[in-house]
């Protein structure tokens, strides 16, 4: 495998976009991206693309963008794994270059979620739920089950009961959520990129939002954001070649893994998940990411993370899962502002995905940003610790996709 | 992009509607239809895999874990216990809709009812279902506490027959 550098980042501006329609949302970034890098359109010779399928009311956007974002008489392909999309699409990228197929690839991913009228739901979600909810509807299900059912549904119902077990296995409580939530708003109020900015946001100033179902509030759930994230890779004879001389930030190790769907499977099956707060998948990618980068022991050698936590209970869960607090002692680290941007471990300095979170674009933007930590050009969310090795994170599907990217300031030897 | 950015502030916006019509989507005979007519004898059947021992209730035709069929069916224990659970506000209109429905305007749940929600394993199962745990007030839910299936009065053999489960009896020293 070759060595692969991240030579250029490009965000669009996220919120809620009715200015640009998908097609430009997209060539938004791809452009500050080729902007970035310093690099030719005519530079890039394969594009890796991808959103939530369905989300933005356009089953397949990337047939109609593609001469938007130069690609046009190249390759160019698209992957989808639900929420863990701009995860995979990165991997693609980063597959693309590191196999010596290409030598400069450039990988998108967005999602335009304003363009639906109930956001996500109408055409993303339903078409995901529909044929289970219509053979449980054909096996006898009532309205009133159905309406329960609505209560805590989709991503949102089945993480407020994960954040339920997280809390039976760490002993943390709401509040501890709470000052997550207000963590990730303030942090976003100092990105410029990012939704939902509140700056000096106190834990209080969540607590007093509604409680939507115990224990989930209002306060912390992520907004359905518009916005598109892309990076460029290089391969390091391209870096050299195309006379790259500003920093970029190093892919040393990837890993993905999967694990049993969550909740009632396909046409109510039941798993064997009983737990929603293990993430098996997460602890796999995370070993395996950090053997391909070299890194033994990831409390000591990663300086940042950013973390696909669009709950804040998913903060503290998966950065134990990483590796990063021993199980169940994540929220301690946050009593203590370990994981604030000036903390001794970083997490989510963007803001993550708790104060933004367009959907497709999620899991790029956290390599994204984590490889602005690393070129130290995160302005004025850039950590003030010296970042040699940071880790993006994405999760997804129905509870059970991970994939973990490690970055770091030099290649790989 | 520099054009399209001057010329305008809002992209122009058109109204659209899709009628999907039907679908028809697959699933596999008759294990579910069987758990399902079970509950017209109050029975909760599950599937076991030979495999590794799991047993799963809903059934499952295939145990994800050994990666092999299952045949087997047992009965599993009226109780369980509380894995995880959910507490709703008192419901107001307006607060529950579902693709354009307000469930609460549409009588499927009543005014200022407050619902609470519960991950269920059944004695001797290796999954869990979710299920509205009835007979409880908020206040004395906690993980781990025992609780029994709550069956219509008239049970027709269908999903909803199984209303949902309450407190098992409470034993305490005094």
């Amino acid at each position: 495998m070759r060595n692969v550098a991240i030579i250029g980042c490009g965000q669009a501006k996220h919120g809620r976009r009715t200015d640009v329609n998908q097609a430009e949302l997209v060539a938004e970034a791809v452009w500050a991206a080729v902007e970035d890098a310093g690099i030719a359109p005519e530079d890039i010779e394969a594009y890796a693309v991808g959103n939530m399928q369905g989300f933005g009311g356009i089953a397949q956007p990337d047939l109609v963008f593609a001469d938007y974002i130069g690609a046009a008489g190249k390759p160019m392909q698209r992957v989808a794994t639900g929420g863990t999309v701009g995860g995979s699409v990165a991997h693609l990228g980063y597959y693309e270059v590191a196999s010596g197929m290409y030598d400069v690839v450039l990988a998108v991913s967005w999602e335009k979620h304003s363009d639906s009228a109930e956001p996500g739901a109408t055409t993303g979600l339903l078409h995901v739920a529909y044929a289970n909810l219509s053979y449980m509807m054909k096996v006898g299900m009532d309205m009133r089950s159905f309406a329960i059912m609505g209560l805590a549904g989709a991503a949102a119902g089945i993480s407020a009961y994960q954040a339920a077990f997280y809390m039976a296995r760490s002993g943390c409580g709401i509040e501890h959520f709470d000052m997550v939530a207000a963590k990730a708003r303030r942090n976003a109020a100092k990105n410029k990129y990012a939704h939902l900015k509140w700056p000096n946001c106190t834990a209080d100033d969540i607590a007093k939002t509604e409680m939507l179902i115990w224990p989930m509030r209002f306060g912390h759930v992520c907004p359905a954001s518009d916005g598109a994230s892309c990076v460029i890779y290089a391969s390091e004879e391209a870096v050299k070649k195309l006379g790259v001389e500003k920093p970029v930030a190093w892919v040393k190790g990837v890993a993905a893994y999967a694990d049993e769907e969550a909740d009632q499977g396909e046409a109510y099956q039941g798993t064997a998940v009983v737990d929603y707060s293990d993430q098996t998948g997460a602890i796999l990618s995370a070993m395996k990411a950090y053997e391909r980068a070299g890194i033994k022991d990831p409390k000591k050698e990663i300086d940042v993370a950013e973390i696909y936590a669009p709950f804040p209970h998913q903060e503290l869960m998966f950065s134990e899962r990483l590796g990063f607090f021993d199980d169940g002692t994540a929220w301690k680290a946050v009593e203590e502002g370990v994981t604030e941007i000036d903390g001794d471990f970083p997490i989510c300095p963007s803001g993550g995905v708790n104060a933004t979170n367009a959907i497709g674009s999620s899991g790029m933007q956290r390599v994204v940003e984590a490889a602005l930590q690393i070129m130290g050009k995160a302005e004025e969310h850039q950590v003030p610790k010296d970042v040699r090795n940071a880790v993006a994170h994405a999760w997804g599907g129905q509870v059970q996709f991970n994939t973990v990217m490690v970055l770091g300031d030099s290649p790989k030897r | 992009m520099g054009l399209i950015k001057e010329k305008y502030e809002k992209t122009m916006q058109v109204e659209g509607e899709w009628n999907i019509g039907a679908y028809r989507y697959k699933a596999p005979e008759g294990y579910l239809d069987e758990f399902v007519k079970n509950f017209r004898d109050r029975k909760i059947i599950g599937t076991l895999c030979t495999g590794c021992g799991r047993v799963y209730v809903p059934p499952r035709e295939i145990c994800a874990r050994c990666f092999q069929k299952i045949t087997e069916k047992v009965e599993v224990s009226q109780y369980g216990e509380v894995l995880a659970f959910l507490v709703s506000p008192p419901l107001e209109k307006g607060k529950v809709v579902i693709a354009g429905i307000d469930a609460v305007q549409a009588g499927f749940l009543k005014e200022g009812e407050q619902i609470i929600l519960a991950m269920v394993r059944f004695e001797g199962t290796s999954s869990s279902m979710v299920l509205p745990l009835l007979n409880a007030k908020p206040e004395d839910v906690r993980l781990g506490m025992r609780v029994k299936a709550v069956w219509a009065e008239e049970c027709k053999g269908a999903l909803s027959d199984l209303v949902g489960v309450e407190p098992a009896f409470d034993v305490r020293f005094k």
